[in-house]
Order: structure tokens, then sequence, then C-alpha cells
């Protein structure tokens, strides 16, 4: 179902009939490992989706990527602009974006998620869930990190990104919100501890869950480090919250981790904030597609760690969704 | 003083209000402030504003009927003197992305919000009355809601374009199941509706709802008048709709209850509604009006309390929750001065020189001035030591939260200080160090924040590089008012007529966000119009050199000289120098023109 290869070998796996390949420019290295793939490989169509009202540097990429993606051929490539503070028209784009991509029935589909934010990422699968007759195949990719937040010598001190500007529901993920019910919060939980403190004190829910990468599938054993460290201090804080461990390295598992830990919670609004890797992100999308009452929401960061925020592995997952 | 002497309960425990399910827990924690707030449980519409963490919701908790059932010593919610039902309002319950996306189609949108809401507040009356008892009201009562179902819920729902299967009859036997059952019914209507807003985003362009249309005139408003009418209920009063944290609502249903608050239909339902100071708009659904106080609705401000005259009554409440805190969760029995003692030595030293200034220029001036002189003299500003009940409450800025957070840390340390044994008091040097690391741990989060990279080119301002300016420039300003021989050197809060522009009030609500000002309105030094005034969060105090004691100078300035704390700190402070060596005089004349 899905496996973690060698960035070089990844025509092996999704071999050389790609339709349509959609990725997100970013300011990180890292949206340029698997595009840089793909310019190898070849696909008839692809969308370079890019946040043009956030660092010159993302559009630069996105420009970039047209050129990677397009190298080896004369393949079309689309830029497609989004606003991080608009989120409804950037759905409304993504979907007529894809409408217009899927106009007529494709087999192959690779998106590769590294660097979405969760939010677009999940509006992308979700739409492509919803459009799924007009496809066959549908592959995600992801490349982790080497490291984080790489600007910081100290593990205490690395951060990823600060504040929380807004908080909203996710378009597609509206959940069912009954006032009968208690409000659970699932937290699947990075390195983040500040925010996830701010985004829980925020909300004020009436249950939390914080959810922690298992140790035999996270993405490298200094996450591992990390994100425990962080965890330990979370629950010293919020000892009433329930911690459940989840995989980070697979979506299919994570969603089966989520699903039963949310087993404890049937009569509560169940609501899953994203904030670990895009892999668990898919996890967490995919929860939502089984159970439509389980709302997803994404806490806008303020600002990110831009300087050191990560440095890219040679290695990137591939799964079939 | 009593000490637990098992490893007690963190006193300062926060739990949010409706976490706390028990009604005498409630009650034992609550200092009753309706007597500063009459309003509040009086009939009639009432706009309750404050901070976070200024008691709202704790107001609301002991409202519900199963608090007032013992504070009114009454058997049956029918003795009840009002009857409410609290309707709590998250950032993911109502204001749902999908419901926004019709933008073209204004009215569609204003009618799938009005439904949504018109659903959540009905399934909570619903909710409400499932958990209370009726024994003693017998089959009666029962056979009343069975009643109520097959007729009135019915029609209603019918009136509302839903028709109930033929398999849906009442199943219940008791009323309480007869309210679960609707509750069951009415979440279905909404579980219908969650799946077609789901899909909204695949056909913008089309509008195909086909579903029901559960809007206040055609389903609330006649549902809520005939739950008034219930045999269970307090008779001749109307229901109040408790809603809590209404600034979380989205503009279209923030209309749309301001709409309704406007119908005054106060002998049926009376809506309390809070909010957090950041309550979108008083304009109605039509556009054409807006709701006025005290025409629609009543108001009450809960952050004006530290700035008015009732900060008296606010240190007497704090005491008030202090102290039942530390008696009925950790079972400790000692005044909040006892618990909080002051540096004495420091007291010692400063009574001594407040007696001083008193008796050389009378007690005016001693007020004013004492513990400033004696910060200033102080040799080494780090042997200023922040401690002491009282020094607690200013440092809390008037939000009971914050003192609860700083109390909590203080306690947790004092008690793995003592090896996990009873605390009866928290040692002076453990207050000093936690107030003095809250502040810098705040600062060290704006300044991550604030932080740009050199490497890349923002293409936005970035609002925490600007907020963590506009606090520095206005905490160095209120150190050189301090250090001044101005007449007024307390200062810890900024005001301002008029608008500023965009970019500076994302800062400015940014700052309120994050918990660093306090925001509320006050009547303009013109008289014409309100100003908007900041209070710095008094915790930054060690961070500025500040006495947290002040609160009597607000240091008006116009949007002008605010955009230059912002963008050009140094011209700024130079103003603030300018502007003391001219007696702190505020004029057009010395304002000074940007010229970014």
């Amino acid at each position: 179902m899905g496996e973690t290869i060698r960035l070089e070998n990844l025509k092996d796996i999704v071999g050389f009939e790609i339709d349509l390949f959609i990725c997100s420019s970013s300011f990180e290295e890292r949206c340029f490992s698997v595009p840089n793939q793909i310019g190898e490989i070849g696909s008839r169509h692809s969308i370079v989706f890019f946040n043009s009202n956030e660092y010159a540097e993302i559009q630069k990429n996105a420009e970039k990527l047209v050129q990677v993606i397009g190298q080896a051929n004369e393949r079309s490539v689309e830029l497609v602009p989004l606003n991080t503070d608009t989120q409804i028209q950037n759905a409304i784009k993504i979907n007529d974006t894809l409408d217009a991509a899927l106009d007529n029935r494709l087999n192959s589909i690779v998106v590769d998620t590294t660097t979405f934010t969760h939010e677009t990422l999940l509006i992308v699968i979700g739409l492509l869930n919803f459009k799924r007759a007009k496809f066959d195949k549908l592959s995600v990719t992801y490349v982790g990190a080497e490291d984080y937040s790489t600007n910081e010598k100290n593990l205490s001190d690395k951060w990823l990104s600060t504040g929380i500007e807004e908080v909203r529901t996710i378009m597609g993920y509206p959940g069912l919100m009954s006032p009968a019910r208690p409000n659970h919060l699932v937290i699947l939980f990075g390195f983040e501890s500040e925010r996830t403190k701010k985004l829980i004190e925020h909300l004020e829910f009436d249950m939390i869950s914080l959810g922690f990468g298992k140790k035999e599938a996270s993405i490298g054993s200094n996450h591992y480090d990390l994100n425990s460290e962080r965890h330990k201090q979370l629950m010293e804080v919020y000892s009433n919250a329930t911690e459940f461990e989840l995989c980070l390295t697979d979506p299919f598992k994570a969603k089966e981790d989520i699903l039963n830990h949310l087993k404890g919670f049937t009569n509560s609004n169940n609501v899953i904030v994203p904030m670990n890797n895009k892999l668990s992100t898919i996890g967490a999308a995919l929860v939502a597609f089984e159970n439509p009452k389980v709302q997803l929401i994404y806490a806008k960061a303020v600002k990110y760690n831009v300087d050191g925020y990560s440095t890219p592995r040679n290695d990137v997952y591939v799964y079939q969704l | 003083m009593a000490i637990n002497q098992e490893r007690p309960k963190n006193p300062f425990i926060y739990s949010t209000p409706d976490q706390i399910e028990n009604a005498q827990e409630a009650l034992n924690l609550f200092v009753d402030v309706f007597k500063d707030f009459h309003l509040v449980e009086s009939p009639g519409n009432t706009f309750i504003h404050g901070a976070r963490g200024s008691g709202k919701s704790m107001m609301f908790r002991i409202m519900r009927p199963d608090c007032q059932l013992i504070k009114q010593e009454k058997k049956g919610i029918w003795d009840l003197s009002y009857y409410s039902i609290y309707v709590p309002v998250k950032n993911t319950s109502l204001n749902i992305q999908e419901l926004n996306i019709l933008t073209e189609k204004k009215h569609v949108v204003r009618l799938l919000n009005e439904h949504l809401m018109c659903l959540y507040i009905s399934i909570s009356i619903f909710r409400e009355l499932s958990g209370e008892d009726y024994t003693d009201l017998g089959t009666d009562f029962s056979d009343e809601m069975k009643s109520f179902f097959e007729k009135d819920f019915k029609k209603v729902l019918l009136n509302s374009g839903y028709e109930l299967n033929a398999g849906q009859e009442v199943v219940g036997e008791s009323a309480n199941e007869v309210f679960s059952q609707i509750v069951e019914v009415l979440e279905g209507i909404l579980g219908t509706f969650s799946y077609y807003i789901k899909r909204l985003i695949l056909s913008t362009d089309s509008f195909n709802y086909q579903g029901p249309l559960c809007l206040y005139r055609n389903f609330l408003s006649p549902l809520i008048s005939l739950v008034n009418g219930f045999s269970c209920l307090p008779k001749d009063c109307p229901i109040y709709l408790l809603i809590d944290d209404a600034d979380l609502l989205s503009e279209v249903q923030t209309r749309i209850l301001n709409s309704w608050v406007s119908f005054r239909s106060t002998s049926t339902v009376c809506f309390k509604v809070t909010t957090q100071l950041s309550y979108k708009t008083y304009w109605t659904a039509n556009s054409n009006n807006k709701i006025d106080s005290p025409h629609d609705y009543h108001e009450v401000n809960l952050s004006e309390v530290y700035t008015s005259n009732m900060k008296a009554r606010y240190r007497d409440n704090l005491k008030d929750m202090v102290e039942r805190r530390l008696k009925y969760i950790s079972g400790i029995e000692a005044s909040a001065e006892e618990f909080f003692p002051a540096n004495l030595k420091q007291e010692k030293e400063y009574q001594k020189l407040f007696d001083k200034l008193e008796e050389e220029k009378g007690y005016d001036y001693a007020y004013r001035n004492a513990r400033l002189d004696y910060m200033m003299s102080l040799t080494n500003k780090y042997s200023y030591s922040y401690a002491g009940f009282e020094q607690l409450v200013h440092l809390s800025s008037g939000i009971i939260r914050n003192f609860v957070d700083l109390a909590f840390k203080m306690f947790d340390k004092a008690t793995r200080h003592n090896e996990g044994k009873g605390v009866n008091h928290i040692p002076v040097k453990i207050q000093n160090e936690e107030i003095r690391d809250y502040a810098n741990w705040v600062h060290l989060q704006l300044d991550k924040g604030a932080v740009d990279s050199d490497l890349l080119t923002p293409l936005k301002v970035n609002p925490h590089a600007q907020l963590k300016t506009l606090i520095d420039s206005i905490g160095i300003a209120f150190r050189k008012f301090l250090i001044s021989d101005t007449s007024e050197r307390r200062k810890f809060s900024f005001y301002f007529d008029g608008e500023v522009d965009e970019e500076m009030m994302k800062v400015l609500k940014l700052g309120v966000s994050e918990g660093l000002f306090h925001y509320s309105k006050q009547g303009s030094k013109t008289g014409l119009g309100r100003s908007h005034k900041y209070v710095l969060n008094r915790i930054l105090s060690p961070a500025y050199d500040l006495d947290p004691f002040s609160f009597t100078g607000y240091l008006y300035l116009t949007p002008k000289n605010l955009t230059l704390a912002v963008k050009d700190q140094k011209r700024f402070l130079k103003y603030i120098d300018d502007r003391i060596a001219g007696g702190d005089v505020e004029s057009e004349e010395n304002q000074l023109e940007i010229d970014f």
C-alpha cells in the first residue's frame, strides 16, 4: 500500500503514466524534492499552488517549479496563486482548477503533500475525494525533514511557528457539532507545545486528547525525542487530557489509530486539529471521510520559523489513497 | 492558618466554568458579582462585555438552573425566578466556513446561517430540559410533553418544511425521554444540513437546497413561546438564552442575533450575550437598522472594573475567590494576604518613605509617588520584589484568570520546593520569580514572532514584529513618565479618538488576542463619541521596570502618534521626551507628521 524509497527511485513506484501532478511551492527546499523527480518522469499536466501573499521567495520557487517540472518535456504546468487570508476564495479556486484538470477522466494523479499548508492539503484531498469518479488512481508523496528548526541548536529552543492568528473550520470537513454533546478536541501534536497550549486555552473544549507519534512510526528518532519531551511537558500541564499514540509514517495506520481512539468518544463532538506531519494529516482526512460527524480545523500560525524551518531527507513516502 | 499536610490539590487549577459539573462546587468557587451587575439577572436583553478570563462564563454557570435551585433554595425549576438556557459559541460550532461560500447570494447565506443558529439554540433548549428533575410533577407532566411532541412540535417542524416520518411517534414515557427524543430529531435535521453544506463547495453557482428552513419567525420564536407555557417552567417570566462568547459568531450570524434582539420580545425571551470585547457589529440583518442601548439592550462591561470606581470591589472579589479556592479545593484555611505574603522588609521601607512624603507633601502626593520613588531608589532594579496579594491584584490587570494562572504556577513551584508536602503560603521569592519568569516568557514569545528572515522577502507586514515594537514603545514611554517629574507619572494605558488604519487595527487586535492589551471604550475627552482605550497587561511591569500599582494615568495619543510608535520608535520616544519636557501637554501642535 505504501513505502519509503529513495527519491531517485520514485519512478519505479509511480510509473511513467502520470496524468496530473499537484504540488505546492514553499520557502522550504523540500518543495523541490519530488518535483525534481517528476521533471524526469514527466506528467501530462501539473498544477503548482503557491501562497502569493507571504514571501516573495514562495512565488520565485513556484516559478522555478514550473521550470523543474516541465524541463524534460513540453508538458503543461499551471501556476495557481492562493492567499492564506482568503480560504473560501482559495477553496473555490482549487475546485475550479481541479474541475478543469479533470474534464476528461484520468488514470493517475500524484499529489506531493510535502509543502502544502495543512489546510490547503486537506481541501485538495477532500475535493479529490468528492471527484473520485473522475480518476482511477491517486498517489500521495511526502518527503520528511532531516531536521527541523535548524537555526536552533538546543532541542528545547526548536520551534516551527508561533502564535495563532485564527482558528477556523476547514472547507469540506464541517462535521456535526451538536450543543447536546460535549466538545472533544483531538490534537495531532507535533513539536509546537506553545501553540498547542494557546489552542487549548482558546477553544476551551470539554475534553482534550493529545495524539503523539509512535516511536517505531516516527520519521526519525530525533523527531521522536523532541516530540516525546514536549509531549511529557504538555501532559503535565493538561493532566486531565487523554493521550494516545498514532503512526506518523502511514496515513492508513494513522487513520486506524485515530478511529480507535475515537471509539471512546462516540457521544462527543469530535474535532481534530492536525499539527503534525502531512501523512498524519491525511490520516485525519481519512477519518473524516469515514465519519463525517468529525470536524477538522486549522490553527493559522502568526509566524513561521522561515530561517530554519527544515532540511529535506533523501527518501520519500508514497501511498495510494 | 490550617494546613493540609497531604500533597494538596492545586487550589488555582483552572477549569472552564462549563466543565464544573457539580452545581455546589461552582457555587463554592463563585464570588457573587451580581450585586455589582444586577442587570445581568434582570429581565431584558443584556450584553456583557469583558476580556477573556474576566468572569463572564462563570456568571452564566451560576445562572444555570442547577445552581439557581441551590442559590434560591427552591425544590423545582418551576419555582425559580427565571429559567436560563446555556448556549456556548465556540470557534467551530456555528462559524462554519462553508456557510460563507455563497457570497454572491447574500439572502441565501443569511437563511442558511439562521437555520443553523435556530437549530443549535433549539437543541440547547431541549438538552437543558432533558436533564431536569420532574419527579414532583408526576405523570400529568409526562402526558403534557407527549402531547406537545405529537401536536405542537410536529406542527412547528411542518411550518419549517420538515415532516416527521410516520414511524417517528413519541416513544418516551417520561418527559425527560420526550425531550431527549426531540434533541435526536433536531440533531437529525442538523446532520442532513451538515451533509448538504459539505458539498456546497462543489457547486457555488447553483443553489439547490431542498431541506427544511428552521428560521426565527417560523420555528425558534414559536417554539420558545410554547416552551414558555410548559407547566414545569416559572410562570410569567421570559426564558433567558445565555449566548456565551458571541464574538465567535460570523458577521452574518452576529447580524442575525442582533435582529432577534431588536424584536424586543423580552416578555418571552431575553438574550443575555457575552462578548470578549470584539463583537463584530451592531447592525441587524437587514442592514438598515442598528440595535442600540438602552432601547434594545443594556450593557455591562466587566473590564471597566479595574479602571472605574469599582476597582476596590475587584480586589475584594479576588480576595473572596482566593479564600474560597484555598478552602474548598485544597482545605487550606488562610487569608489571601497570608497566603501571598508581601516582602516585609520592602514594605516597611516603602511605608517609611510613604509616611515621610505624606508628612512633607500630603497624602495624595505620597499615594502617587512613594512606590515610584522607592523603586527608583533601588540601585539594583532586580532587588524590587514583585510579591504580596495586593501587588498580585494589580498585576492581574482586572482579569481574574491572569491571577489564577500565575497563582497556579506559584503553588506548583512551592509544592515542589516543599517536596510535595502541603504549603500554607507562597514564599516571596517564588512569587517574585514566577512573575519575572512569566514577564520574560511573554517577551520571548513576542521576539520569536517578530524575527523576520534575512534570507527571505516578506510580502506582508509582520504584525507580530509591529506588536513587539508597539509594546516596547509604550512600555519605554511609560517608564519615561515614571522617572519624570510630571504631575502624572503613573500610566499603564493609552487611548485615542477616531480611527486607525487597517494595518494598525490588526496589530492592536493581535495585542488583545495575545492578552497583552485589554481593550475597552470610554467617553472621548472631547465629549463627542467614544475613545479606544488599551491597557497594557501589568504582568509586563518587570520588563519595563514599571510599578504595577499604577492605574490612574492614561496616555492620550492621536492615531498618528500611535502609528509612529509602531513604525518609528525613535521618533515616537523623542515625541514622548518633548512632551514630558513640555509638561505632558498633548496638543495638535506637537503632533509629528509621519512620512514613510
